[in-house]
């Protein structure tokens, strides 16, 4: 390859290089040394250094521990729950005939609507009871001849109700990453399991299970990662409430940078998000390789 | 799969559909209270009147026309994601080729160093990336405060690891032997590029928009920073405001929810395949 071309292959791929590095390489670069100085939001220029003060005092902030506390609450009960109602329907929809097609439909439709729509809409469903008249799941259980549920209100509940949310909303996706595993475990398998007289349980455990292992680390995966990302839900439905039961750890980095105005603060909080989300993705995608392995 | 099901025929279908409307239940929800009159929508919250539409209304609708800037806002909306899904592929697509067929002189690990950006999600470095586009913010006085935003918006998401690895992947699997027959022809490498690789990979190509199309119209968080002015917000943080601005009426709140959602129906319904079996593949999202 002579020197020309070369200049051709660099003037390809140089936009897509600048951009990626001004855009995400530069802004972690900046996040890294902005959380060991301090910067004010309205400051243009990273103002004197202070070591680890950032951080210690990210650590020592109950907001920020209330946050990553609420974040991980959310994640270790959508994941689960999320991936394994996700191979259930996928299971049951993976199928023939025009009611099952319905089903994968009505699944998928909700993944299909921003987070921002559905959050405005479940908080109208889950309002209780009061001047402006009961949500739906109110009134649901008034017919119901059951007692009002405050929802959103209670810091007990509120949390409750975003993952009953999430998981409705996000569950068809996941589905659909199941079905396309399905259709490449062969169907002789299947037949050749009934002739030696394998039940309906027997071929889950042992056909369709062992089959999707793969795909279903990989589901759980980015199920983690996209909980652990959590922030419109919540800002929008509570703005992270009541009593900060709701509050996420990007909200949390929203919030220092934008209303406490800090932004040595904001990003160290970012910086430590960055380092557990890698660490967990690392982590997951280990096990992944090893499940592969192991097949 | 089918021997999977113990309980064929009528009792499973008629489950299967049963979970579909339940499932559906809040989006019908949504759709209805948008067509009702204000009252109506709080009185039949106990019966399933709720999801009736009668009496029906287009009040709503125009409430929500009337009170915000839905115009300017769906304008914006869908300038962003055009800039992005055609700035995108002027970008990466060249990028992708150049990975997939052109030898240079540390190829491997540029395209290594790239790729790995994709653990640097927005959610993580939004406040930083927020302080790189203000040192552009002279910039504003220029362009005006609408259009700086509409690139504030867009430019940042133009070039994107995850396109260009699908898209490269694509390339890959083209045979070369069409590229080659162009060489010949006299093509340069431009040329093969722009009239034989990018044509071919169309499939990869409608991936790619449609991915761009559905992340960037739902974005909340990114306008959430950089939208200053009213008339520069884009329809999710247009809806994210309507919401909580007085007096609140749910079915005006629902009528412009719908007017979110419809556009990004229309492409789902379109594009569900492409969709899935990208993200079936390659494990990744956005």
């Amino acid at each position: 390859m002579n020197r020309r071309e070369k200049l051709i292959a660099l003037l390809f791929i140089l936009p897509a290089c600048v951009l990626i590095g001004v855009f995400v390489f530069g802004p972690a670069l900046a996040m890294s040394r902005t959380s060991l100085h301090r910067q004010g939001l309205t400051d243009q220029h990273v103002g004197g250094y202070c070591g680890a003060a950032n951080y210690e005092a990210v650590w020592a902030d109950p907001d920020f521990r209330r946050a990553a506390r609420n974040t991980a609450y959310f994640t270790v009960l959508v994941v689960p729950l999320q991936t394994v109602l996700a191979l259930l329907l996928a299971v049951w929809t993976n199928g023939p005939g025009w009611s099952l097609r319905t089903l994968r439909l009505a699944v998928f439709i909700p993944t299909a609507i921003s987070l921002t729509v559905l959050s405005v809409l479940w908080k109208l469903l889950y309002e209780p009871s009061g001047a402006a008249g009961a949500g739906l799941f109110n009134g649901l259980l008034t017919s119901l001849g059951l007692p009002d549920q405050p929802f959103l209100t209670s810091p007990r509940q509120a949390m409750l109700c975003i993952v009953v949310m999430s998981v409705w909303q996000g569950v068809g996706f996941q589905m659909m990453i199941f079905l396309s595993g399905l259709q490449t475990i062969p169907d002789e398998l299947y037949e050749a399991a009934s002739l030696d007289g394998a039940r309906c349980w027997q071929r889950f455990r042992y056909i369709t299970l062992p089959g999707i292992a793969p795909i279903t680390a990989l589901v759980a995966m980015i199920t983690t990662i996209f909980a652990l990302k959590l922030f419109v839900q919540p800002y929008l439905m509570t703005g992270g409430g009541p009593e900060g039961s709701t509050i996420s750890v990007v909200q949390y980095i929203y919030e220092a940078a934008f209303f406490r105005r800090d932004l040595g603060l904001a990003c160290a909080a970012g910086a430590i998000f960055f380092v557990v989300v890698t660490a967990i993705a690392v982590t997951q995608r280990r096990l992944l390789r090893a499940t592969e392995a192991i097949q | 799969m089918t021997q999977l099901r113990r309980t064929s025929g009528l009792g499973n279908g008629a489950a299967a559909i049963t979970l579909a409307v339940v499932f559906l239940a809040p989006v019908l929800w949504m759709a209805s209270a948008s067509l009702k009159p204000e009252a109506a929508i709080h009185t039949d919250v106990d019966s399933v009147r709720s999801f009736v539409p009668a009496p029906a209304t287009g009040a709503n609708y125009a409430a929500a026309h009337r009170r915000t800037n839905l115009g300017p806002v769906l304008a914006n909306t869908f300038a962003v994601v055009v800039l992005i899904a055609a700035g995108g592929l002027l970008i990466n697509g060249p990028a992708a080729f150049a990975f997939a067929r052109m030898r240079f002189p540390g190829r491997d690990v540029v395209f290594m160093i790239l790729v790995a950006s994709i653990i640097l999600p927005l959610e993580v470095i939004v406040i930083p990336l927020f302080m790189t586009v203000r040192t552009f913010s002279g910039a504003a006085d220029y362009l005006g405060e609408r259009a700086w935003t509409l690139a504030a918006l867009s430019v940042p998401f133009m070039a994107k690891a995850f396109n260009i690895f699908l898209l490269r992947q694509y390339f890959l699997s083209l045979p070369k032997a069409l590229e080659e027959a162009a060489f010949l022809d006299g093509a340069g490498w431009w040329g093969v590029f722009w009239r034989v690789a990018l044509p071919n990979a169309k499939p990869a190509l409608i991936t790619v928009v449609l991915l761009d199309f559905v992340v960037h119209w739902n974005d909340f968080l990114w306008p959430l920073v950089i939208c200053r002015a009213e008339d520069t917000r884009t329809i999710q943080l247009g809806l994210g405001n309507f919401f909580t601005q007085p007096p609140i009426s749910w079915g005006a709140i629902m009528a412009y929810a719908v007017l979110a959602t419809l556009p990004m129906a229309l492409v789902f319904a379109f594009g569900q395949r492409w969709i899935v079996q990208s993200v079936a593949k390659t494990g990744i999202r956005g």
